[in-house]
């Protein structure tokens, strides 16, 4: 969290009270198949988010696809509207991306 | 019949113009073509196409062959040397001004056209990727601004048994001046071997011409976003221009061909034999032999190698490309490639380049 060294405790708990309350909402939802939140045990102060699946591991061709329609999933379950990429552009990844290997 | 389909009227600059239109999203009159051009991005892709006293004829109807064996129609056009082909989902623009080095260009889904040429040049002996190595892929970057890279080794075949750190780095970076962590990587003495460049991304711009941002990546091809195709094609032009120059180099240097001298039943050759120097020892040396020898993609290389002295082992080996025969010495710290006459050039450029991203990215193309 930036700056979080400069703020108060109180506003650094309830910061962190929302993000948390953000992802568990978000991992019964939308995102239930793709992270869990979980308690980090004795081991680790407050909770952890445990990666069921992500587009890191498919394979490249996929993986850009994977990563878009996370995002998208993400902006309908944060604002409800999904913002629509110009046809025909691409950013730089996708462009490097659209001709790596396809067999990998 | 598609054999003699041909489109009159249509000159390479009118496709320049196209596509530079296409790029910006402006679909023009199809200018007699019998496909959509498609929209968005321009993609190019080398192939060498090893033919014997190969002209710009020759090459198109052996691009026909090709094609038409996919299902894909092709036409000429007013310019001998680009012939255009298309399927329902595809639409190619075939540039064989050199006959053996072929610039495929198109606006479909980069995919599609991936695939088919994989199909093509797996299953077509006289087709081959261009295969850029570190080296050139470095000084690519010198063109223009690097916004982006990609650095994808895969040493699990090759390295099986090292460290896994050693076997397996995946680096990508975008940002102005992002060739700075890879030029730290290529140095770091933990890193460097494993630090091979696979695709790179700069921002080429031309007062008169206007701009793209370029992706080259070492299998020879090439995509660019922007609005000028001329500014796109003359980058990839001059580096496969340029590779073409150093496979018929390597074919000069490195051919062993035997001369009888005289009438006499003496011989001597010319032609030298390519080493490549491993910046990192070969722990398993059978192991990679019987990687390097698998068949498979992308070495496409075969033999039954035997040991010879010392810790060495030599092997006669048949390159897929061609089916031709060459022999390879092999030891912890080199390997010599002896190129027989007639022996293909793209072949070194392929073990080169292939090595380069699955054992040792410090590896030079032989001089």
């Amino acid at each position: 969290m930036p700056y979080s060294k400069r703020m108060g405790r109180a506003a650094r708990s309830r910061i962190r009270r929302k993000v948390t309350a953000a992802a568990r909402s978000l991992a019964r939802g939308e995102f239930r198949d793709i992270f869990a939140v979980e308690s980090g045990g004795s081991e680790i102060d407050g909770d952890v988010v445990r990666i069921l699946r992500s587009p890191a591991g498919y394979a490249p061709q996929g993986e850009t696809q994977g990563w878009q329609a996370l995002q998208r999933k993400g902006q309908r379950a944060l604002r409800g509207r999904v913002t629509r990429v110009p046809e025909g552009q691409l950013s730089l990844e996708d462009l490097g991306l659209s001709i790596s290997d396809l067999e990998t | 019949m598609s054999a003699s389909l041909a489109i009159t009227g249509l000159e390479r600059e009118d496709i320049s113009d196209l596509l530079s239109d296409a790029m910006i999203g402006r679909q023009r009159g199809r200018a007699g073509l019998p496909f959509r051009v498609g929209l968005g991005t321009a993609k190019t892709f080398a192939i060498e196409v090893n033919a014997p006293d190969g002209d710009p004829d020759r090459a198109v109807a052996r691009a026909r062959d090709l094609l038409v064996h996919h299902g894909l129609e092709l036409a000429t056009t007013s310019d001998p040397s680009v012939a255009v082909a298309w399927s329902e989902s595809l639409g190619l623009f075939i540039d064989v001004l050199d006959p053996r080095f072929w610039l495929i260009h198109s606006m479909s889904n980069a995919a599609r056209v991936q695939r088919l040429l994989h199909a093509l040049v797996w299953r077509s002996p006289d087709l081959d990727w261009c295969w850029f190595s570190q080296d050139v892929l470095n000084r690519m970057q010198g063109d223009g601004e690097t916004r982006w890279f990609r650095s994808d080794f895969r040493g699990d075949e090759l390295l099986a048994g090292g460290p896994a750190g050693a076997r397996r780095l995946k680096v990508q970076l975008e940002g102005d001046n992002a060739e700075e962590l890879l030029r730290i990587l290529q140095r770091s003495a933990a890193y460097q071997s494993s630090a091979a460049l696979t695709t790179v991304a700069l921002h080429l711009a031309n007062p008169d011409l206007g701009y793209v941002d370029e992706a080259a990546h070492y299998r020879g091809r090439f995509v660019a976003r922007g609005d000028s195709f001329a500014l796109h094609l003359g980058f990839v032009s001059r580096w496969v221009q340029e590779y073409a120059a150093a496979v018929r180099k390597a074919e000069s240097d490195h051919q062993i061909v035997w001369h009888r001298v005289g009438d006499s039943d003496a011989f001597n050759y010319s032609g030298r034999t390519a080493m490549i120097r491993f910046g990192r020892p070969i722990k398993s040396l059978d192991h990679f032999v019987a990687s390097l020898f698998s068949c498979r993609d992308p070495f496409r290389l075969w033999a039954v190698p035997r040991p010879s002295r010392g810790d060495a082992i030599e092997a006669e080996v048949v390159d897929l490309h061609l089916g031709q025969q060459l022999r390879m010495d092999i030891t912890r710290e080199w390997l010599r490639v002896y190129l027989p006459e007639g022996a293909c050039g793209n072949t070194l450029f392929r073990l080169v380049s292939n090595l380069q991203h699955r054992y040792d990215a410090t590896i030079a193309v032989p001089s």
